[in-house]
């Protein structure tokens, strides 16, 4: 279930939560959702959501199940379901996402790549072969 | 046969006030039981040496938290499951048991389930339950802030708010994977058994006069700081910072009430 707005300040839905002020640098792989508040430096590897809330600097490549970008992420983003950057988020990376929002004020410096879904994929054979003329 | 581990010295001395009552609950409760007087608490592990015998069900620590994390430590090794009857305020373990008093802690071993719990370590101790850090005047503010009565009586805002200056400079390595730096009030550190079997780990500190945390979750946790900060477990010092905190796999049997959920 994608995450709302009002959902961001909840510590309790978060398996990993960098407040404020918090410097943290490295690799991140979490099962849960991850927040972050603070600075963040390296690689964030999610199975959930990940969000990246109004005053936090992110300079990481991010990959997760639903991302929210509502402050600054200088990397690239790979979101298995939706990317959604808010009015105060910046991307300054390439993006992969099935579906991708991107609010007044928002911004997007890089590329967007689509991801198919199962459902688009065409499933239907062809009813005619194409014969190939013999000399 | 169960094994009473007794710290007379514990809560001031309670245990020559509750002997008799204790005994006397013990046999009309038909536990057959052997006493046995903890001299000093670092000879715990000796002292199990010489009177665990086949015929032990368990070893039953009477005294605070103190006692208990080091009767924990001794028995970490050994396949019993360990009881508690408490005699000081301080045994948090016990509150978190559900076993309020001895007459709880009595009763106990008598009629009872046995949980595994999964330990920590910090430096060469094992522990149970969590860990709290944090430098020595936020422990005692908040201590002297709960008590306050007084200004309970009065209708006073008890609300305690730590200045920037309380704040400590730590770094911590989690996993040999994430390193974080910030200024923290308090760390306060949880054996999860029900988060994968990691540490939880919970960073408070202060921003712009709000209380902010952080969550993180690893097996093992470095903690350095710029000022020495006492690691607390329940209200007893067990170490100082720097230390390292790892969750590990190895689990040690509690006697629980048979009502009480497996969660501590």
């Amino acid at each position: 279930m994608s995450k709302e707005r009002k959902d961001f300040a909840d510590p309790n839905q978060f398996d990993t939560l960098v407040g404020k002020e918090v410097v943290v640098k490295g690799t991140l792989e979490s099962e849960g959702d991850v927040q972050i508040n603070g600075y963040f430096a390296g690689t964030i590897d999610s199975e959930k959501d990940v969000i990246v809330s109004e005053h936090a600097k992110v300079k990481a490549n991010i990959t997760g199940k639903n991302v929210y970008v509502a402050g600054e992420v200088d990397g690239d983003i790979t979101a298995s379901e939706k990317l959604e950057i808010l009015e105060t988020g910046r991307v300054d990376g390439d993006v992969t996402s099935q579906a991708l929002s991107i609010e007044p004020g928002g911004i997007l410096k890089g590329s967007s790549q689509m991801r198919e879904t199962e459902s688009e994929k065409p499933n239907s054979t062809p009813t005619f072969e194409v014969e190939e003329e013999t000399k | 046969m169960y094994l009473l581990l007794v710290n007379r010295l514990a809560g001031g001395n309670r245990y020559k006030f509750i002997e008799r009552p204790l005994k006397a609950t013990l046999n009309r409760l038909n536990v057959k039981h052997k006493i046995v007087t903890i001299d000093d608490l670092n000879n715990i592990k000796e002292l199990l040496k010489g009177h665990i015998k086949e015929n032990t069900k368990g070893v039953v620590v009477v005294g605070g938290h103190g006692t208990v994390a080091s009767a924990i430590d001794a028995l970490a090794g050994y396949n019993l499951p360990i009881g508690i009857i408490p005699t000081s305020k301080t045994n948090s373990l016990a509150r978190n048991l559900g076993i309020r008093n001895w007459q709880d802690g009595v009763k106990l071993i008598a009629k009872h389930k046995v949980v595994d719990k999964r330990l920590g370590k910090i430096g060469q101790h094992y522990f149970m339950d969590s860990l709290t850090i944090a430098p020595r005047r936020n422990l005692l503010t908040s201590i002297f802030s709960k008590s306050n009565r007084f200004r309970k009586f009065l209708g006073a805002n008890l609300t305690h708010h730590f200045r920037p200056s309380h704040s400590v400079a730590c770094q911590l390595h989690l996993d040999n994977e994430l390193e974080i730096k910030c200024q923290i009030d308090k760390i306060v550190i949880i054996l999860d058994d029900e988060n994968k079997k990691k540490l939880t780990i919970t960073l408070h500190n202060i921003v712009d006069k709000k209380p902010v945390i952080s969550i993180f979750r690893a097996n093992r946790c470095e903690v350095n700081s710029s000022l020495n900060m006492p690691i607390l477990s329940g209200n007893e010092t067990i170490a100082n910072t720097p230390t390292t905190i790892q969750a590990i796999n190895k689990t040690i049997a509690i006697m629980q009430p048979e009502n009480k959920p497996s969660k501590v």
